[in-house]
């Protein structure tokens, strides 16, 4: 069954009353960042859509709902990203085409859902283009992204757009407590995942604080040289190496504002040693430039791109050790230095 | 739930329903069959989202009432498999299905019926009733010109149109058309058009197997349903516009062909078997009083054929795909067969020499 | 310059796109005078090739198929060839077309950058004018800007007049859905309209394919034009 998170509430209110001015276009995109419940948001609205009762809410008692409870509803279909590169290709969007040419089977209307819908090659954007632009009757098009400004802008002037923010850090505390989170980690938890309550619940799933205090412990073990830059490259390529160079960065731009002078945003986050031997180097602008390249080569990893994951992380490896080095003091004991 | 049934009574609905259910299902509550037990009766339901079929069965007694999804493979494998005249009991304990019949017991996995995506009645559909064969017929002669998975989805189905008193079927595939209609005890208030896919209507002719009983159809908007027999089938529909046939009937025309239909459709036959064999090409030469046919193949190979026909305007060189020809041939029934052209880059119209009631437009072929 | 290759059987398609309702009486004229004028003298002394572009939507398609009803009327032959549907059809399709009187080629873009019907196209223009024929070609920019490679033929697309459909202001939209109402005898008011127009795809094409859903759907539940029934028509 379908259920809202408590922090889209009000999003909800919204979609609603345009439903009922009658505003409510056949194709919407949900943006915002990842983990704030953009999927469980287009299920939802899927539910309430294809809902026999037509009420406010999705009933969760008629055939349609019973339908989309087992998983067996067949007027809605789910387009996600596919095969190694991670894309949504035009054979997808074809079935879409099928799927919209005939009528709903249960007659309550249709549904298309499409995940992470940056991922459209440009082929399927197109075919999903011609869908979007002769839209068939009662048909409900919800496309979600994190990267929406990836999309063709085509894509994007034919959606009405919803936009999904980080909730409150008391909404997300709330409901962690009601996921079982005990109260003394979902501090970290919530910094670590960027405020997402999602994501802080994925990692307390999967016992990520642990992997937050080893990354940080490599870094320290290859700046004193116990632990070389393939060695390195080679463990982090088997782990989540996505989620590790999106700490990276944070830890890089937590360190570059911290040089310019801005006060500790994220105290206890980071292992003072490491974070400090960062800021001694006083390089902000080399820093920064390794900041950009490193985000660069994070959405090729994440995208389409063919790119060498040892490679890349070995590059950057290479260029975080080469900036470290820069503090003379900190290479006369081979040791971080203390402030 | 729990009944007996015997092997005969269930055989023949379990065929047909376990038909529509396709092998390969993303969702496997899809490669099950529904069965529901009410009284004296069970009913059967197979779908594969496009097309459900609802077959019925008499119990031999009354049944403790229920509903259960099993395979229905694997259903029908076990009751084909038994002897003649057996009796065959279904009892539901905990999730399974347990078959026995002699000495013989199978335990099957089930889903629950609330997971089945059955198709429930729509309560605005307009009725309509005809005899059997009446929509064998519609159907028949023209269902041979549907697209088969052209990008037009619309093309891949046929048009049902029914008007006051006539009931009409449409197909083409963009290089050539066919329409039959019949008449019918029907009033709507409006022109009613819908499209059956393509599977629908080569299902729906499947059932016909009585051609006197009366067939009656539920036309909604989401569906067509038709109660035949003790079946009851129904489709989705496509979504979409199909083209206006009438505009597609040439009018035009101002040469006319007559043939006998036989002779026709053997000398072309016989002129196929030389003809190019992926373009199928055949070149028609309209004489007065006779025409010739004339075809060949990249291996230089030719065959030449004439008839004695009743033609009496100017002279006329014009190439079809010989199929398309002969499909209309195969379907007509009369002796006499009327082509009706203009210039070998219009389209023509053939249809019986007497009735009206069936006409098929062909686009000729540039050779 | 053309080599004659031996030709392939080529099996001419059924003109199944053209509509019924397209007609030259039923378009919506503001802006738009210029290119109506020169379809309908087109058999007169006016100009022989003609180029239309405009954004989807904006009625090319109707303009080139009322071409051809018109051109019916006075009893010529035409023919209405749109490109997108066509492309994957031998391009030997537009052979001998020469031999009608007014032909109109839809989508000339879906075939820019395909050499072969390129090709085709640009001899096609060629046999046109020297058999004296007449050339309707619609495309949704305007020459200059389609990614055509053969140099002949881009030139040969700006022959004629070349004329930009004059994409409607919302109120020019609103007369036009209430004239096209009004030509089906529907009864729509005006703040129906206004709500459709809000709510629909932007173009006129779009909101056309509405106007012919509302008309079946009132028609068959005997209801009046609303906004409460075009709601629930359309689940808006």
């Amino acid at each position: 069954m379908a259920e809202l998170l408590p922090w889209q509430q009000s999003i909800w209110q919204q979609v609603i009353a345009r439903h009922e001015q009658g505003r409510l276009p056949h194709a919407l995109l949900l943006n915002g960042p990842e983990g704030v419940g953009k999927r469980q948001f287009a299920e939802y609205m899927s539910a309430w859509f294809l809902c026999s009762a037509q009420q406010r809410t999705p009933c969760g008692q008629c055939r349609s709902c019973m339908l989309l409870g087992h998983g067996s509803h067949p007027d809605r279909i789910v387009i996600v990203p596919e095969g190694a590169q991670g894309t949504i290709k035009v054979d997808a969007i074809r079935q879409v085409s099928e799927f919209s040419a005939e009528t709903a089977q249960q007659g309550n209307g249709k549904v298309v859902l499409v995940q992470n819908a940056d991922r459209l090659n440009v082929q399927a954007a197109n075919a999903l283009l011609k869908n979007l632009e002769e839209p068939p009757a009662r048909t409900l098009f919800v496309l979600w992204s994190a990267h929406f400004t990836r999309l063709m802008p085509t894509i994007r002037s034919r959606c009405q757009q919803l936009a999904f923010s980080l909730p409150a850090t008391e909404d997300s505390q709330k409901w962690l407590v009601q996921q079982c989170v005990s109260a003394d980690q979902f501090p970290q938890l919530l910094n670590i995942a960027r405020g997402s309550p999602l994501k802080a619940l994925e990692y307390h799933e999967a016992n990520l604080l642990q992997v937050w205090d080893e990354w940080q412990q490599q870094l320290i073990g290859l700046q004193a040289g116990r632990v070389s830059v393939s060695e390195l490259a080679e463990l982090w390529k088997n782990r989540q190496t996505g989620m590790i160079l999106s700490w990276l960065s944070d830890w890089i731009s937590e360190a570059v504002k911290q040089m310019m002078g801005a006060a500790h945003s994220t105290t206890g986050l980071f292992q003072p040693e490491l974070l400090s031997a960062a800021i001694a180097t006083a390089r902000a602008s080399e820093w920064l430039a390794f900041y950009e390249k490193l985000n660069v080569l994070r959405v090729q990893l994440d995208g389409t791109a063919n790119l060498n994951p040892s490679l890349a992380l070995e590059m950057i490896l290479i260029e975080w050790s080469r900036l470290m080095r820069t503090s003379s003091r900190s290479r006369v004991d081979g040791k971080p230095v203390r402030n | 739930m729990k009944f007996v049934i015997s092997r005969e009574a269930l055989l023949k609905p379990l065929q047909l329903v376990a038909g529509v259910v396709e092998r390969r299902q993303t969702l496997p509550v899809l490669s099950n069959v529904l069965l529901v037990a009410e009284g004296d009766h069970l009913s059967l339901t197979g779908t594969d989202l496009e097309v459900e079929l609802v077959g019925r069965a008499k119990l031999e007694q009354p049944s403790v009432a229920g509903s259960i999804t099993v395979p229905a493979r694997k259903l029908m494998d076990i009751c084909k498999s038994l002897p003649d005249g057996s009796m065959i009991e279904f009892d539901v304990q905990e999730q399974k299905l347990v078959l026995r019949s002699g000495r013989s017991r199978f335990t099957l996995s089930t889903l629950p019926a609330s997971e089945f995506p059955s198709v429930e009645d729509s309560p605005q559909a307009f009725e309509l009733t005809l005899a059997q064969q009446q929509l064998k017929r519609l159907i028949d002669r023209t269902s041979f010109a549907m697209a088969q998975q052209d990008v037009r989805y619309y093309l891949n189905g046929m048009l049902l149109e029914v008007v006051q008193g006539r009931v009409r079927m449409v197909a083409t595939d963009g290089h050539r058309l066919a329409t039959c209609a019949c008449d019918a005890e029907v009033n709507p208030a409006e022109k009613i058009q819908v499209i059956i896919p393509r599977k629908g209507v080569l299902e729906l002719v499947r059932l016909i197997s009585d051609p006197e009983a009366p067939l009656r159809m539920l036309i909604g908007s989401n569906h067509i349903r038709a109660h035949v027999g003790d079946f009851v089938f129904t489709s989705k529909l496509v979504d979409g516009r199909f083209p206006d046939y009438e505009r597609v009937v040439p009018r035009n025309g101002n040469k006319t062909l007559l043939a006998d239909r036989q002779e026709l459709r053997t000398v072309l036959q016989r002129a196929a078997i030389l003809s190019n064999e992926k373009y199928r090409g055949v070149r028609l030469l309209l004489n007065p009083g006779q025409l010739q046919v004339f075809a060949n193949n990249p291996e230089q190979e030719e065959a030449e054929e004439s008839l004695l026909v009743d033609y009496d305007s100017e002279n006329m060189e014009i190439g079809f795909n010989v199929t398309y020809l002969l499909d209309v041939l195969n379907v007509v029934g009369e002796e006499q067969v009327k082509i009706i052209l203009s210039d070998p880059n219009s389209s023509v119209l053939v249809q019986e020499a007497e009735d009206t009631d069936s006409l098929y437009v062909v686009m000729p072929m540039r050779l | 310059m053309t080599t004659k290759k031996p030709s392939l059987p080529i099996q001419l398609p059924l003109w199944l796109r053209l509509r019924d309702d397209a007609k030259l009486d039923n378009f919506y004229a503001k802006g738009n005078e210029l290119a109506i004028s020169s379809i309908r003298q087109l058999f007169e002394e006016g100009e022989r090739f003609l180029y239309l572009w405009g954004a989807k939507g904006t009625g090319c398609s109707h303009l080139l198929q009322s071409a051809c009803h018109h051109a019916g009327t006075l009893g010529k032959t035409s023919v209405y060839l749109p490109m997108d549907e066509l492309i994957d059809y031998p391009v030997e399709l537009l052979e001998n077309l020469e031999q009608l009187e007014l032909v109109c080629i839809d989508d000339v873009q879906a075939i820019a950058g395909n050499s072969q019907w390129e090709e085709a196209l640009f001899h096609l223009f060629n046999r046109i004018r020297d058999a004296g024929g007449r050339l309707l070609t619609a495309a949704t920019m305007p020459p200059r800007q389609l990614s055509i490679q053969l140099a002949d033929l881009q030139s040969r697309l700006s022959w004629g007049v070349v004329i930009q459909l004059h994409e409607l202001s919302d109120e020019e939209k609103l007369t036009a859905l209430k004239m096209r109402a009004h030509v089906r005898s529907m009864e729509l008011p005006d703040e129906v309209a206004r709500f459709i127009l809000l709510r629909s795809p932007r173009d006129l094409a779009a909101m056309f394919s509405l106007l012919d859903k509302l008309d079946d759907a009132s028609f068959t539940a005997k209801r009046k034009l609303t906004i409460p029934f075009v709601k629930e028509t359309f689940n808006w």
